[in-house]
């Protein structure tokens, strides 16, 4: 197979947000240091499709892409404009853990009240789960690769990596990257509840010692990923790097992570090697930390194995933002190029005492730091396991 | 009484808000794919809404046949006559 005959560098040059916790850069990361609402389900509750699509357009179009839609949007005025490439080497990685469930449900309910023949046309190319990066590619004319990566919540995170790979082997010269998801219908959440994966309490509190389950969430995020070097030549502003990526499976159980959070330990070290990155590089850990009993502390022992215990501080932004599931790895890359900015970690919002079983450094409050390479984690059932390591410009 | 100008009202009236255009872009020579923007996912969805509203059934080709908004507002009126 074909690579780049030099190494290719890939940066970050524009970041869109939709999310629960503030949708644009801004109110995302003031939303990421304010106490959330106590809510089992987090949705978007402010989102309004109008200034992206029109009515026709929205109707057609599931819930999820419309925040795709105005994720990459947001990502590439970011960025001051699609950057001026052959259109044939520009690409999508949009990952999503359920796609449309939602309009899924809505027309189940209408052929169980009116019939297979009042089953909307569109039903299918809404509920897909690769409307949303079909919708990218479609708006902005981007011919290159268009792919979903369903790894369920760690969709975010391996789509980012599969994203700069495309950059970095030079198949593309920018690829919008990130997840998309909005799957809260009454049957998932009935689903979710019924595995007892959800908390009951409504508090999102990574690696407290109360945490009871996560709470379910919706969102969107989007990076503009570029080849370095062009991205320098034409002045854009570089808000990180991704250095490294690993991805690998558990394959010990559906939904449990393996004991001891090896897989997690061992996803996290390969993401490393290939970022040539020692564990005492790692300056901060951003979290997958959903607030599941089992998941945190999975994680906890797998970032104390890698790292040493306590030895890199730990955030979670799941405290705020809930579990975007696969929308999830892309907000909390995007959480961690915004900490490169403001030279200081979010705070693992909702939790108030550290599991003592846990030997890692909790973020509590904001805390001021020198931006240096960062490690993020997403998990997803199935035993997936995503890790990238991005680092400062 | 229901005359053929109350058809063809209510269907500019549903097809406006269906298609969202203005009602006034339904002119009976717009082209249905080229002025209006229908393409083949759309005009199934329009053909369930007339269906409804005018209790008529359009045959499974229809869409092979009409390539105007005209065409179409004959098409629903002989149909919603014939169906009666």
């Amino acid at each position: 197979m074909r690579r780049a005959a030099a190494p290719r560098r890939v940066v970050v040059t524009g970041i869109g947000v939709v999310s629960p916790a503030g949708t644009g850069l801004d109110a995302f990361w003031k939303g990421l240091q304010t106490p959330p609402p106590d809510r089992r389900e987090r949705r978007v509750d402010d989102f309004d499709p109008s200034p992206w699509l029109s009515g026709k357009q929205a109707r057609h179009l599931d819930r999820f892409t419309h925040f795709a839609v105005a994720a990459a949007d947001m990502a590439l005025e970011d960025c001051g404009g699609l950057p001026d490439v052959d259109p044939a080497r520009a690409g999508v990685q949009l990952g999503t853990g359920i796609g449309g469930v939602g309009t899924l449900e809505t027309q189940v309910g209408v052929l169980a009240a009116r019939g297979p023949g009042r089953v909307s046309p569109f039903t299918i190319p809404m509920v897909m789960p690769n409307a949303g990066a079909a919708a990218v590619s479609l708006r902005h004319g981007l011919q290159g690769p268009s792919e979903t990566l369903t790894t369920a919540c760690a969709a975010g995170t391996h789509s980012v990596a599969a994203g700069a790979r495309m950059v970095a082997d030079g198949r593309c010269d920018v690829v919008l990257a990130g997840g998309a998801e909005s799957s809260m219908t009454p049957t998932t959440v009935a689903a979710f509840t019924v595995m007892t994966a959800l908390s009951k309490s409504g508090l999102s509190r990574p690696f407290d010692v109360g945490r009871d389950g996560f709470c379910i969430a919706e969102g969107a995020a989007v990076l503009v990923l570029e080849e370095r070097e062009a991205a320098r030549a034409r002045g854009a502003r570089v808000y990180g790097e991704v250095l490294g990526a690993a991805s690998t499976c558990d394959a010990h159980h559906i939904t449990a992570p393996s004991p001891g959070g090896v897989g997690a330990a061992a996803c996290m070290r390969l993401a490393l090697d290939d970022a040539e990155l020692s564990p005492a590089d790692v300056r901060a850990v951003n979290a997958h930390g959903t607030s599941t009993p089992l998941n945190d502390a999975a994680e906890a022992a797998a970032v104390a194995a890698v790292f040493g215990a306590g030895a890199v501080p730990v955030s979670s932004i799941k405290g705020v933002t809930g579990h975007g599931l696969g929308a999830a790895g892309a907000l909390e890359a995007a959480s961690v190029l915004l900490s490169f900015v403001h030279h200081e970690l979010p705070p693992t919002m909702g939790t108030t005492q550290v599991d003592p079983e846990l030997e890692i450094d909790v973020v509590l409050a904001p805390r001021a730091w020198e931006p240096g390479p960062t490690i993020s984690n997403s998990f997803g059932f199935g035993g997936h396991n995503g890790s990238l390591v991005l680092g400062p410009a | 009484m229901t005359t053929p100008g109350d058809l063809s009202d209510r269907l500019r009236e549903l097809s406006a808000e269906q298609l969202s255009v203005a009602p006034a872009e339904l002119r009976p020579d717009a082209l249905l794919t080229d002025d209006l923007g229908v393409d083949s996912l759309a005009a199934i969805e329009w053909g369930m809404t007339i269906e409804d509203a005018f209790g008529i059934s359009l045959p499974e080709d229809a869409w092979e046949h009409v390539t105007t908004y005209g065409s179409v507002d004959e098409l629903v009126l002989r149909l919603a006559s014939a169906q009666a």
